[in-house]
Parts: C-alpha cells; structure tokens; sequence
C-alpha cells in the first residue's frame, strides 16, 4: 500500500492548527543550545509545568546578555553550552535567588577548571544572592577551563547539590572536534577525534526527576522540612519535559521554562547520536525499541583500547542506565533488515528503497491482520503495517501519523517512571520516528 | 485499568487527539494462524516454523508469605482448539508467562488470544506482545500498542518474527506498560544459536555463535527478576484507583516466586488451585561444568545486584542479546562477583563450576533489603545452586 | 597480625628444603578476629547501635575488652605471597554468625545453615533436607555460635580487592555493620599485572537505617514475636559514610590522610560498596583509570571520573598525580546522597589530597 498524496497531509496539519507536532521539528536533527566559548549565566528561580497539569517552583540557569545586561528566565534544564575542542571556554555565574536559597555555584565533571571570584565553597568557588549585597549589584563568580576532549559532558550545581539539582540547577555541555578526525568527510558529523563516531542527526537525553514535595517546602520556606533520605520522585523529566510535552517543538510559548524537546526522528540506515546524561541522582534504564544501539563513550571518553584505536570496545544493547553525574554516547539505526517481509509493502518490481534489505523485497507481509473492530488502533497508527503507509483508520482517530512512519518509544524500563505524578502515560516516554526515505526532515 | 487523568490548560488540545483513539468494539474472534499446520493441532509440519498461542488475561499467584496477588499475565493455549480457549482458558494467567524458545533461522508465529479479565469485568484492556530487544522490529509486530493495533477483548493477533539474531530476550506486554508489567504480563524468550550441536571446545549447547565456544554451557536457567506491589494488585482486585506514584514492589521474586519458593521444585498452586508458578529456580550442575544464566529484570520501580556464593567470578559473555565482542572482534565480555541488572536489560551469565567443592551456594541479591517477601525476612531475590560430584 | 612472606630463591637447596615446609599454614595470612556489639556516633551526634569487626591484641582471645571494633571492620591484607587467609573468629554477639567473602572460596566450609523459619528450632547443616523446601538458609558457610571461636579458611586466595561480609541473615548482620576490606596484591607495590602503585587508600561506601539498628539491638527484628521491624524491605537509610564516617567528620578529610603525592605517582583507591544500594563514585578534576572490578582485572582500562558501584561491588582505580602538592580534588557520591539524617552539608563527601610534607 504506497502513500497517498500529499494533499491529505497538508490537511491534516491545517487541522491540528496551533499543534505542530511531527511536521518539520525545529530540531534539525542537531541540538538546540548556546555555541561560543564565552558565556554568561545567572541562577533564577522561576515556574515549570508537568504533564499531569501540575506547576512546581524551579531553580535554573538563564542566559544574561552581557552587552544588554538583560537575563532571560531561568529554564530547566540549564542552558545546553556548546563549545570546541581546546578552545578556553568562559562561564560566569550570577545569583538571583533569594539569599535563604543559597549561594549557587556550578562544577564541570570531567573538565579541569580554574575558579575566581565569589567565595569558596565546598567543591568549587560560588556566588551569593545579589540581595544580601544591597545596592552593590550582582557579585559573579568565574570558570574557566579548556575541553581537552569532545564529547558530551554535563554541569550540575557544586552548592548544596542534593537540593539544587533537584530544583533544577543543571545542563548539558557538548565539546565538539576541533577537526575533521584523521580518514573523515568534511562534510559529515563527528563527536569525537574518529571516524567511526560519525553521526547524521544528534538528539539530547538529559534524564531528571522530581519528588514535588521538595518543590513545595522550597515553595513556602519550610527549609528545615527538606530531607532527602525520604526522596521519593513522582515526576520524571527528559530535556526538562515530561510525556507528552516533550513532542512539541523547541521553544513553545506554552513552556516558556522547558525550552528543550526530545522528538528524534530519521531514515532508514542513518545513524543518530543520542547524548545520554543522568542529570539528577536516580538510575534510569532507558530501553530503545526498534533496534539496539552501540554505545561508543562514556564521561566523554572513547571505550577504547588505546589511543588511535576508536570507540573498538564498544558494545551493544537495547537499554543503558543513566548514571547520575555520568555520560554516555551512543549511535543507534534501523534498516528493518531480515524481518522476512517487504516493509514496504513493495511487489517485486518496485525500485528498491536506500538501505532497503535486498533479499526481503517483494515478499508478502506474512500474517492476516485482524479486522478493524477486532483490534485498538493506537494514535501513532497510521492504518498500514507498512513504512510510508497509509490506511483506513476508524472515525475519530485522529491520523497522527500522516507520513506513515515507523514509532518507536525510547523510555524508562522502570515503567513506574512512564507516568506522572499518578497519570498514566507521562514521563519517560518518547518516541524515535523512522520515517519513509521520501519524507523529508529538516 | 484504563486510567485517562485529567489535564488542564494548554494541554486540552493533545489531550484531545491522544484519548478516545481507543476505539474498541466488542467483537469474538479467536484465530490462530499456524502456516503448514495441516491438522488443526497448532503445531507447523514445516521444521522451519515454531507457532505458540498463548492468551493474554489475568490470574492469581501466591507469594512465599502465603499472600494471594491477583495478576494479569499470559497463560498457555498452545493445541487448544480455537472454540474452547476463552471457555476453558480464563484466569489462568502464568507467572511469567510461558517460555518461548526457539532456533535461529526458524520463523515464530506468535497467536496472542485477549481472553479478557474474569475478576474485572469492568476492563476492557486491550494486549500485545512485545519481544524486548528484537532486532530492526517493524512497529506492526512490537507490541507498542501506540502505533500498532492491539487485540481487544476475545480476540487474537498474530505476531510474526524472523528469529535470525540468537540470544536471551524476554516478552511482555505493552499495553499501559507501568499497570500491566506490574501486574505480571511477563515471559522469558530466547533464541538458540546455529552453532548448537556442533563440537566446539567440549561443548555442544552455546549462548551465541562464538566460534570459539566461550558461550558453550552443560545446563542453562533462566533467571527472570522482578516484583510485585503487593498494594497494587490488591487495588487491582478490589476495583480502587491504582497507586502509579505510590509504587514501589516489596516482593523480588525470580521466575515469579519470591525464595524459599524459588527452590521448590514443584509447582505453586494459587488459591484457585490452578499452577500459576510452574517455573522453579532451583540451579543444578556437576562440579566443573559450566552453567548459562539467562538474566532479566522487568521490575517496574527497581534494579537489583545480585551476586553467588560459589567463590568464583560469574563471566558476563554477552548483554542485551549481543555477545560481548567489540566492532572488530575484541573481547569485552566481564568478569563480575555482583552484577546489577536496570529494568529491562538482560545478560548471559557463564558460572564455570571447575574447581568448586559439592555442595549447595547460594544466588542472592546484594541489595540485601529485597531478601524479603514483603514484610517477611529471609526470602525474596535468592536462590539455590546445587553443584553435585561428578 | 600482618604475615608477609617474600620467597627469596638463594639455591636449589634452599628452594627444596623451602618446598617440604610449604605445606599447611606456611605463607597463610592469619588473623584473629572478634565481632562484638558497639555503639556508633553519627556525624550528628546521634549514636547508633553497630556490629563491628575487630582484630584481637595479642591473638588469643584470652584477655577480655583487649579490642575495639568498628563499622567498617579493619583491612585485612593478604601479602601476595600468601596463599591463604585464615581468621579465627570470636563471638561475642548473642546469635550465631558466619563469614562469607564475595568471590573467594571458602575452603573449610562446614556449612550452609538452614532452620525451620520462623521458629528457627531445628537446624540442618551442610545440605538441605530432603524433599523440605520450606526450610530457609541462616548462613551461607559454618557457622560460629555465641561465645565459640569458628576458623575460616580461603586458600588460593585470588589478588585484588574484596569485601567480607557476615554470610548470617544478612539482610539483618550486614545492614549492622559486619563487613570488612581484605585487599592482596600480585606483588609489591603491584594490586594487579602491571598495576603498580606508589600510594594506597581503601574508601569504602555504606550506609545506616538507624530504625532497623534499634530494632536489631532491641531484639525486635525479623520474624521473632513483638518484633517492631519484621523485614528491611522498606529500609530508609538516614546516615551516608564513607570509612565510617560522613561529612564533616574529621577523620574523612580527606580520605587519604596526610599524603604527600608528587607529580605522576600514582595513587591506588580501592573503592568497596559495603552498604545496601548503589553509589556512583565521582571525583572532581580529573579521571581516573579503572582497572578492575571485584578483584578482576580488566583487559584495558577504563577512563572515567566517576562509576556505578553496586551493592557488595569493588572497583580499583589508579588516580596519577597531576602535579606536585598541594593538590585537593572533591570525591563524593554522585547519587547526591550529602546528608546527615537529611541536614546539610553531610553524607558521603570527602577530597583526595595532596599535603606538602612536614619538614620538622
């Protein structure tokens, strides 16, 4: 059953007006963030919103504009910084926050950084509330350090880090080759100083979670309230959005504090790099339907043999923990080889598809599907069993899948974490698109 | 139980497209599709194709407390003629489910049969079947209920699989993962290698096509570990709201039996007298043979480490139904006194019993608060290795 | 009681007649071990009641109060000559324990130990009884009762870093505190092949659910009539330490004392997870090379600054110095766990440290 014509497509989309959900993500199959070498932050508390309807007091990371002095609002998660490979990168950090929140401070795991400024803290030098400075304006604090690697890293808060990274005080921190690696295509993409660690579209996996009544003590004060040998999460976050928020777009007006979305998508025999990172403090076993992935570092370094050797211990699975504080890297694709069927639903003299698997085409789809009224047809659907497909879908499905693409969800095996707050679904749930060669993805 | 929470705001508009897509007609047709079955049994006289059915519904279990949970899960209807399975298959939900095995190269047909939820009438949940790791799956036969048609209430789907990567998988159902993974709808799956019955280092049975038999074993186990909310079930049963932010499983079991249950050889009757827990986990080897551990953890609220008693390393060979063999051929596989198992990884695990004096050692968790059924102690994630002279 | 005996070849002579007493106890590790009751104060000031290992004074377990146990026992060392441990074990608790090391093999085992739980009346020993699959395990090898003096014996005992732990009940003996490091190297200055190093520190990770101590102390634990705690299933753990002790303790800071390390020397951290749940340790500044986990060397090494440490798990590490003191770097658990019965600062935080030497 080949695709219909655009028309119903576009149709489609008009329909689902202020929606727009699968249709041209901003994404690009690159990561939102801040490029540069020099950047500005200031800790702000601010409002996030989950998926079951609920608001939480945040403490974030906003961009301040240094020529214009102006700050943003403070996002959950921190701003993405990325930067180059030997290139001295600059972070300085102003505080916002009320002064019984407490100074802020940032630490760059796997980086060697060099603070100034501010007052020393426990792991690193921090900054206090400007309000306990009146009329002296914002005290700052400094870091400088110089990524000997790329790769993907993560920043947390080094202040009271049990309580400022659940409220929201971290990010993420992508290095990327200064060079096209040895044997590599100028033209293509890589995370680090190899060519087999080549990629097509990269997607963040910022793992959080959040025990609301955390966010409520910090909310109305009641600081000598918070204990955290009685943690006990009930929202889970990735990118700083819970299912299904994070199928939006980047930037909606809607979040205006959850800037970052997870909706990754691509074609058949590409290859995605999916920087995994445990934000907060739990272990996530993410599980990645459709195909496993190859995991090729972890804290930014290559698993290697030896210098030159490449990503040559790298292994390959379906799931991965998060580890709190840790990163990883890994390359996932889908050809739908040796499945034993056409999934195209081609007869034999179709033309072949790219990276189509040769031996299966033109082969019957094996079994009878049940009718119609005999089955539940999910949302994502698209009333064929083919890629590209389309069928006849019951009255009130609302055709969420136009371009006839193949979902797959990416979540937490610990399922608990596939809800928010008591909702069934929420959380850690996402769906990767495979999407048939001819749909285009900006 | 079909929960749809209420959203508020902007989220009205998702909300809309994503509820109500749950069409459901109530309709009864049991098929069963067994190309090259020519007698009805259920069973393909092509050697190349393996069918099962299995039926997806609930049940009951008894925990090593003596406490009664009620389940959902997948029970057994291989044979069953296609008229009598909702008839005589109701509320005999297995825990886990029944094992799949099958050999690289041949083709599985999986016939699911939804024979509905007896104890809850009031249900009307659709089931599926997702094998947990199979490679380049097409959404059609994943088991995601979300981009696929699910089986609805009395009615069966065919799942096909071209079973062309050996390895240890496992299966579950999909359908609103955190509810019905809880409730039990577990099983273990695996495909054998082609390299099986050829002599390689000694051995004829092997985890992978290794080439070298380094994942040649004498006597393989699954271990399947997970748990139960003994909360949850019991809101289940008695038709109250279920506590998803309140889960937390305090009973551990392996292949669905908390210890010292893990040890009985026997089957564990529920209170309908029905054998729901078929699965023993008693290990048994000769001194100097080498034992395969088929490991998963489907927990929905833990991970867990486990470790043995025997004094010598276990030899993780391969994860995730991949052997441990880096791009270009090194080896990576580990050797581990503890290894922590996240939900929904799975590991082949080698005991190589050489060396080791007869007697009985123990498996266990090291997390060593899941050694309870609930609030009993001395129970929960462990098991016996009876290692016997030669 | 430390026993290092290096083999020194000075002729075949000497080699033969150093072969005819080669047998039994010779090139043995020995140690005589207690396990007592003790208190504990937390970082807080909050004392709890602990189990602890401790190494007898003069071998004899004759004299009375001549030891002091702790949580975290003593390191054991076993010299790389040696090929077995032995510890004799006292009890001076009022229940039977045992000693059980992951992923060495007890060699004298008499045990395992199974009862009629919950009455824990009967007991059967060395195998369990026939066709009974109602009777649980107590102890994983033999047991010592309260009062007696058990003897322990690993031979061939394998290099790297161990954790031993009490093989009784241990949902109930291990959460109490009985466990303790035993670390054997291949040969001096060596933990592995080609692992050489110039320093050492042994950092152990645990925690304490100080409910299910009471409990345990008061005789209301497990499945005994009264008991207030019947299982550890829900246990809630309030103190996070490291060596026995959490932030701002002073004998934490830092975790490897007063030590001088120059440029490039390399400092071996044996870390062990001797507590209930995973830790993820993380230094701050640097990476670390992993070279073995659970006394197994690793092929290749592994480059990270921090790593999962699951319950009962060792890791060794080799951290090179990256210049000549002072140098301090944070090490701490990155699952945040950085309080004291959940006031801040506290918990599993320390630094690896370079001091300047004192010239005195």
């Amino acid at each position: 059953m080949d695709r219909i014509g655009k028309e119903i497509n576009m149709w489609v989309v008009v329909l689902m007006g202020a929606v727009p959900l699968f249709f041209g993500t901003s994404a690009q199959g690159a990561i939102v963030g801040e490029t540069g070498s020099t950047f500005h932050l200031m800790a702000k508390r601010d409002v996030i919103v989950t998926s079951d309807g609920d608001s939480f007091i945040m403490w974030g990371y906003a961009i301040r504009d240094a020529v214009t002095g102006k700050t943003g609002r403070a996002q959950y998660p921190g701003p993405t910084l990325i930067v180059t490979e030997d290139v001295p990168v600059t972070i300085t950090l102003r505080n916002d926050l009320a002064p019984e929140s407490g100074y802020v401070s940032i630490v760059f795991p796997g980086q060697e950084v060099t603070a100034t400024g501010g007052l020393p803290g426990l792991l690193t030098r921090e900054v206090q509330s400007a309000e306990i400075l009146p009329g002296q304006g914002y005290e700052q604090v400094a870091y400088t350090f110089t990524p000997r690697e790329p790769g993907t890293y993560i920043y947390r808060s080094g202040t009271r880090a049990d309580l400022q990274v659940e409220m929201g005080l971290f990010g993420a921190l992508i290095v990327r080759p200064a060079a096209t690696p040895p044997g590599g295509d100028p033209a293509k993409k890589y995370a680090y100083n190899h060519v087999d660690s080549q990629y097509d579209q990269e997607y963040l996996y910022m793992m959080s979670e959040m025990d609301p009544r955390i966010h409520r003590q910090v909310e109305e004060k009641r600081w000598g309230s918070i204990d955290f040998t009685t943690y006990f999460p009930t929202n889970w976050f990735i990118n700083g959005r819970n299912y299904p928020d994070l199928l939006a777009e980047n930037n909606v007006p809607w979040l205006p504090t959850q800037p970052y979305n997870c909706q990754p998508r691509m074609h058949p025999g590409e290859k995605v790099l999916i920087r995994f990172i445990g934000a907060g403090r739990d272990i996530h076993p993410m599980h990645f339907h459709g195909n496993d992935f190859e995991t090729i570092a972890v804290d930014g370094r290559l698993l290697s043999s030896g210098p030159g050797a490449g990503p040559d211990l790298a292994w390959r699975a379906t799931t991965i923990k998060s580890m709190p504080g840790q990163t990883a890297d890994l390359i996932w694709g889908w050809t739908g080889k040796e499945l034993g069927w056409d999934i195209y639903g081609h007869s034999p003299d179709d033309p072949l598809e790219p990276y189509e698997y040769a031996p299966n085409h033109g082969k019957p789809f094996p079994v009878v599907l049940p009718p119609r009224d005999a089955v539940t047809y999910g949302a994502f659907y698209s009333g064929s069993p083919f890629l590209g497909g389309e069928g006849e879908l019951p009255p009130g499905h609302g055709g969420l899948n136009a371009n006839g693409g193949y979902f797959y969800m990416w979540h937490s095996h610990t399922e608990k974490e596939l809800t928010s707050n008591d909702i069934w679904p929420g959380g850690l749930i996402s769906f990767m698109i495979v999407e048939h060669p001819d749909v285009p993805i900006d | 139980m079909m929960k749809r929470g209420t959203r508020y705001g902007s989220m009205m508009v998702l909300l809309a497209l994503f509820v109500c897509l749950w069409v459901v007609t109530a309709s009864a047709d049991v098929h069963v599709q067994c190309p090259g079955d020519t007698n009805g049994d259920g069973i393909s006289e092509d050697p190349n194709i393996v069918c099962r059915h299995i039926t997806g519904g609930d049940g009951y279990t008894k925990m090593a407390d003596g406490l009664d949970l009620y389940i959902f899960s997948f029970g057994d209807a291989d044979g069953v003629p296609v008229e009598r399975v909702i008839a005589d298959r109701t509320l005999k939900a297995q825990m886990p489910a029944p094992t799949i095995v099958v050999k690289q190269g041949q083709e599985l047909y999986l016939t699911m049969t939804n024979v509905g939820m007896v104890v809850r009438p009031d249900l009307f949940d659709p089931h599926t079947v997702h094998w947990h790791g199979f490679p380049n799956a097409a959404p059609i036969f994943d088991g995601l209920p979300e981009p696929s048609p699910s089986a609805n209430m009395g009615n069966s789907f065919t799942y096909y699989y071209n079973a062309v990567v050996p390895g240890t998988y496992f299966y579950h159902c999909h359908v609103e993962a955190a509810e019905h993974m809880q409730m039990g709808m577990v099983g273990n799956l695996w495909v054998t290698p082609a390299q099986d019955g050829q002599s390689i280092g000694g051995f004829t049975k092997f985890a992978y096509n290794d080439g070298d038999g380094s994942t040649g074993y004498d006597v393989a186990y699954p271990l399947l570990l997970t748990g139960f909310d003994s909360f949850f079930h019991i809101a289940s049963d008695t038709v109250q709201a279920l506590p998803f932010a309140a889960m937390f499983d305090e009973y551990p079991m392996i292949n669905g039996r908390g210890y010292p249950d893990t040890i009985n050889p026997n089957n564990i009757l529920n209170q309908e007298g029905f054998a729901a827990q078929i699965t023993p986990t008693i290990i048994t080897a000769s001194t100097g043979q080498r034992i395969l551990l088929r490991v998963c953890n489907i927990s929905t609220t833990h991970q867990y480490s486990f470790a043995t008693t025997l004094g010598v390393p276990m030899k993780v060979v391969a994860r995730g139904a991949a052997l441990l063999r880096g791009p270009d051929g090194k080896d990576t596989s580990m050797e581990v006194n503890v290894l922590n198992v996240g939900g929904g990884q799975d590991y082949d695990v080698i005991l190589d019993t050489s060396g080791v004096a007869p007697g009985t050692y123990f498996l266990y968790t090291t997390d060593l608060a899941n050694l309870s059924n609930g609030k009993q102690e001395r129970g929960g994630i462990m098991t016996e290795i009876v290692i016997n002279p030669l | 009681m430390f026993s290092q005996k290096m083999i020194r070849f000075q002729g075949f002579f000497l080699f033969l007649c150093l072969l005819s007493i080669m047998g039994g106890k010779a090139f043995a590790a020995e140690y005589w071990v207690w396990v007592d009751a003790a208190d504990m104060t937390m970082a807080d000031g909050r004392k709890v009641p602990v189990w602890g290992f401790g190494l007898d004074r003069d071998n004899d377990f004759l004299t009375t109060d001549d030891h002091a146990v702790s949580v975290p026992g003593p390191t054991l060392r076993v010299g790389p000559g040696d090929n077995s441990l032995i510890i004799h074990l006292k009890n001076n608790l009022r229940e039977p324990v045992s000693l059980n090391i992951l992923g060495q093999r007890l060699t004298n085992n008499r045990g395992p130990v199974w009862t009629n739980f919950p009455d824990d009346t009967k007991t059967w020993s060395g195998s369990r009884p026939v066709g009974n699959y109602t009777a649980r395990v107590r102890s994983f090898t033999h047991e010592t009762l309260p009062g007696e003096v058990g003897e322990y014996r690993w031979e061939s005992f394998r290099s790297g870093t161990f954790l031993l732990q009490s093989g009784t009940n241990p949902a109930k003996q291990v959460e109490m505190g009985m466990y303790l490091p035993i670390v054997k190297d291949t040969s001096e200055g060596s933990a592995y092949a080609d692992v050489s190093y110039d320093a050492e520190v042994v950092v152990i990770f645990h925690e304490i659910d100080p409910a299910i101590h009471q409990a345990i102390a008061a005789g209301t634990y497990g499945a005994v009539p009264g008991a207030t705690i019947t299982s550890s299933v829900n246990r809630e753990p309030k103190y996070f330490l490291m060596n026995g002790v959490s932030y701002p303790s002073d004998g934490l800071l830092p975790i490897n004392g007063k030590m001088s390390l120059l440029q490039g020397e390399r400092l071996l951290i044996r870390f062990l997870n001797a507590g209930l749940e995973t830790h993820v340790p993380q230094i701050l500044g640097l990476y670390m090379s992993l070279w073995a986990e659970d006394g197994n060397r690793y092929r290749y090494a592994k480059e990270a600054y921090g790593f999962e440490l699951s319950a009962g798990k060792t890791v060794d590490s080799i951290l090179v110095s990256p210049m000549n003191p002072p140098w301090e770097y944070p090490l701490y658990d990155a699952r945040l766990n950085l309080n004291n019965a959940g006031a801040s600062p506290g918990g599993m935080l320390s630094y690896v440290k370079s001091s300047l030497p004192d010239h005195r």
